[in-house]
């Protein structure tokens, strides 16, 4: 194979994969939301309407904040956990191998799987999450019926799978730094405090940003846990925005309306994968 | 630098505290699985000491007709993707590596149009590719399954190929090519054994996201490609909490995805960093 063709014919088949899969599935989800549906079939033309109902709908409302309030709750606890296990454990520890590997194991454990583990935890009564709280003295929190702490019920479990996540890439920063500098500013300075501050500290920034941007991309996808653990509930508590379009589309069969969600939330996207994009041209070597 | 006693009893007690709260769901499973029904309140631990343990519902469990037929579907999705979704991100991890692209789309551009298919959230074409896969007669057949799955998971195999084939040495692609060798030799005969461990812990990685897809797979399917996770999800409706078979389901589903993500620990980071972050 010739230089030229073969630049081409390597790039080809996936080109044109992804163009077919998600390219058109992308133009013709603008074309949805700019439908009428009855009975999962295009009935008419609707302009905005669908645009208009959406910004006016409470239930869309409701899923942003349900939304919001989850991951951000989530999120913070993620990279706050993940960086200090990875600090702890990269440390000269006689056991930190085993620590690495059981703190790994949720990373890929199926979500539905979890999140139906977890509503056994979660049991009201005589469930382990509430009898080992009992222990301390803490009356049983009512897990998955109240609509605070079923928000914070889905952001636990949010917490258990992706805390991983943080953990093994704040690990991977953590062992990247060459021991030889650690050496160096032990011999400049003897305060732990400042070898934090001076060292570790500018040299996991960036890392910091990226499973920020990473985990940000990833929980606004949320859609198994919530699916599972409460199925949106109780009432719409932790009905997420994925939940919720997915409802609205293959539940009640209105594609036009569950379209038009999917381009807002394409388009409030965007800039974030710009940021996303223009961060990766600088690590992209 | 030394660590003094108590600073060391300070950490074992905090990775301690969170080596529970990581394993506890498995065990909780796990215990669960070995009771029989009147023994799940009791509050034992310990099989064997504190209680009988059974293997009835393990029994029960894998000789459901619906459980065994989830569990093939599963399997058929998981590997028929995997492999597509490993094909075509490798060709184009390997073209990234050894080729320069000038014009309007460098390296970097066709990259990052790749990478993009992992930023966007699936939700996001739910819509039009249901109606898609209705109109191709595709709905609850394995094949709708099949090539979402591989489509969303083209980038990660892009990304952990790229890195591998980067790491290996430039001169055996160029010894190759003064020795005769066309792009395609090169590829199959040069690169793709020389990457090899990549190769598996790719596919290892990818499907276990398959085997673990929920959303595409309880919009698609409804009665003959039911996947695990869907079957998992219906349970509940189907026949309320019942802690023994809670336990027995998740790990039966659990189980594979746990032990690749294992295996493949080392690319992982690169993987889900896009490459970013060396793991």
């Amino acid at each position: 194979m010739k230089r030229n063709s073969a630049k081409v014919l390597f790039v080809l088949p996936t080109a044109l994969w992804i163009l077919v899969f998600t390219a058109y599935p992308l133009g013709y989800l603008f074309y949805l939301s700019f439908h009428r549906f009855r009975f999962g079939r295009i009935i008419g033309f609707a302009g905005f309407r669908n645009f208009e109902r959406f910004f006016t709908d409470d239930n869309v409302f409701n899923s942003v904040i349900v939304t919001l309030i989850i991951i951000s709750v989530a999120i913070a606890t993620e990279v706050f956990l993940g960086l200090i296990l990875a600090w702890l454990v990269d440390k000269p520890l006689r056991m930190n191998k085993f620590f690495r590997v059981i703190f790994s194991l949720p990373l890929f454990a199926t979500p539905v799987a979890v999140a139906f583990l977890f509503i056994t935890i979660y049991y009201e009564e005589g469930g382990p999450m509430n009898s080992i709280l009992g222990l301390f003295g803490i009356p049983p929190v009512p897990w998955l019926s109240n609509p605070f702490w079923a928000k914070m019920s889905v952001a636990v479990v949010d917490i258990w799978q992706w805390t991983p996540f943080c953990f093994i890439v704040f690990l991977a920063g953590f062992q990247s730094i060459p021991q030889e500098l650690y050496e160096a500013a032990y011999l400049d300075t003897k305060s732990r405090w400042q070898i934090l501050k001076s060292v570790s500290f500018p040299l996991i920034l960036p890392i910091f940003t990226i499973v920020l941007i990473l985990r940000i991309m990833e929980a606004i996808k949320i859609f198994d846990i919530p699916a599972v653990l409460t199925i949106g509930g109780p009432g719409r508590a932790t009905e997420v925005y994925s939940l919720f379009t997915y409802r609205t589309g293959l539940k009640y069969f209105n594609l036009g309306y569950a379209s038009a969600m999917g381009v807002v939330l394409l388009l409030v996207e965007i800039p974030l994968i710009m940021f996303i994009v223009k961060r990766l041209r600088k690590v992209i070597s | 630098m030394r660590l003094r006693w108590y600073e060391k009893l300070i950490m074992y007690v905090i990775l301690g505290v969170f080596a529970v709260w990581a394993f506890f769901p498995f065990y909780w499973a796990f215990v669960n699985s070995i009771k029989i029904p009147s023994q799940i309140f009791q509050k034992s631990w310990i099989p064997v000491v504190q209680f009988k343990p059974t293997l009835h519902n393990w029994k029960v469990e894998l000789s459901t007709p619906m459980v065994l037929e989830a569990l093939r579907n599963s399997t058929i999705v998981a590997t028929v993707s995997t492999i597509i979704a490993v094909f075509l991100g490798t060709l184009v991890g390997f073209a990234l590596t050894v080729f320069r692209y000038r014009g309007p789309f460098k390296n970097t551009d066709i990259y990052i149009f790749f990478l993009t298919q992992r930023i966007l959230p699936p939700v996001v074409v739910l819509m039009p590719l249901y109606i898609i896969m209705k109109n191709l007669h595709l709905l609850d057949t394995v094949w709708a399954l099949i090539i979402v799955d591989s489509t969303f998971n083209i980038p990660m195999a892009v990304v952990i190929m790229r890195e591998m084939f980067k790491s290996l040495p430039e001169e055996i692609f160029e010894a190759a090519l003064v020795d005769g060798a066309g792009w395609g030799r090169i590829f199959t005969k040069v690169a793709l054994p020389l990457s090899a461990p990549g190769l598996v812990a790719t596919s290892m990685i990818i499907f276990s996201y398959v085997w673990n897809e929920f959303l595409f797979a309880v919009s698609f399917s409804f009665t003959k490609a039911v996947t695990l996770p869907v079957i998992v999800a219906g349970t509940q409706q189907n026949r309320g909490i019942e802690f023994w078979y809670v336990g027995t389901r998740s790990l039966l589903v659990m189980i594979i995805p746990v032990i690749f993500s294992l295996l493949s620990q080392r690319y992982l980071v690169r993987g889900l960093t896009f490459g970013a972050v060396k793991g």
